[in-house]
């Protein structure tokens, strides 16, 4: 953390008197969600699970959102691309 | 021995000993070639989440086997030349399986990967239904 604050993204900004420097907020980051819970693992047949890491528009939901870790994100995108081609999963929200 | 699942998408409006009739030939093939099917589960009437072949519900079967892979071919034509079958997919779960072990673990596994989403989706596909 202490690094972080150290490094101002606007470093000219903080040398004006006044003008507080923009400080990057920072949260705790979570632990991803499926190494926490060992039993659950993205799995295609179940799209009300996957669910929860897409949009209302039906996009996948990024990494930096989800707060999952890199293996399972991929994981969780291999699911969601298979829930997809068997009509679990929407590609796009549609209008009916 | 390999670990497949296979799952197939067809009409809503098949009667349900049609359903029944392609089940028993898939599985009679897998059998066939010296597999062993695991699970032949019905999920039921399911609404899609786009329309596939204008159709908005869909019967989804979920098949869980073990085979050498010979059978895969075979199995995707029938499926293919089926117009019934809207959609399938075959997923390799395993390259190389111990028989006898997967066929002890067998019901655990069942449990652990099925009874939670499927028999909600059953229930709401019911209440659909109404």
């Amino acid at each position: 953390m202490e690094h972080e604050r150290e490094r101002p993204r606007m470093g000219h900004r903080s040398q004006e008197g006044g003008n507080k420097p923009k400080r990057k907020v920072f949260t705790s980051r979570k632990a991803c969600r499926f190494c926490t819970d060992k039993e659950s693992k993205p799995n295609y047949k179940h799209p009300k699970m996957l669910a929860m890491y897409i949009s209302e528009r039906g996009r996948i939901i990024p990494r930096r959102i989800s707060g999952l870790c890199a293996m399972h994100q991929r994981r969780l995108t291999t699911s969601i691309k298979q829930a997809r081609t068997m009509a679990l999963l929407p590609f796009t929200a549609t209008q009916r | 021995m390999r670990e497949y699942e296979i799952l197939y998408l067809l009409a809503p409006d098949l009667p349900q000993n049609k359903v029944e009739e392609l089940n028993q030939k898939v599985s009679d093939l897998i059998t066939k070639q010296g597999g062993q099917v695991l699970t032949l589960f019905n999920w039921g009437r399911r609404k899609l989440a786009y329309r596939v072949a204008k159709h908005d519900y869909g019967v989804y079967v979920y098949v869980n086997f073990l085979q050498s892979g010979s059978v895969i071919a075979e199995l995707e034509r029938i499926l293919k030349y089926d117009d019934r079958v809207l959609k399938f997919m075959t997923v390799k779960l395993d390259e190389a399986v111990n028989v006898e072990e997967r066929l002890k673990t067998k019901r655990e596994l069942l449990l652990s990967s099925y009874d939670e989403e499927v028999a909600p989706v059953q229930a709401e596909a019911a209440a659909e239904a109404v």
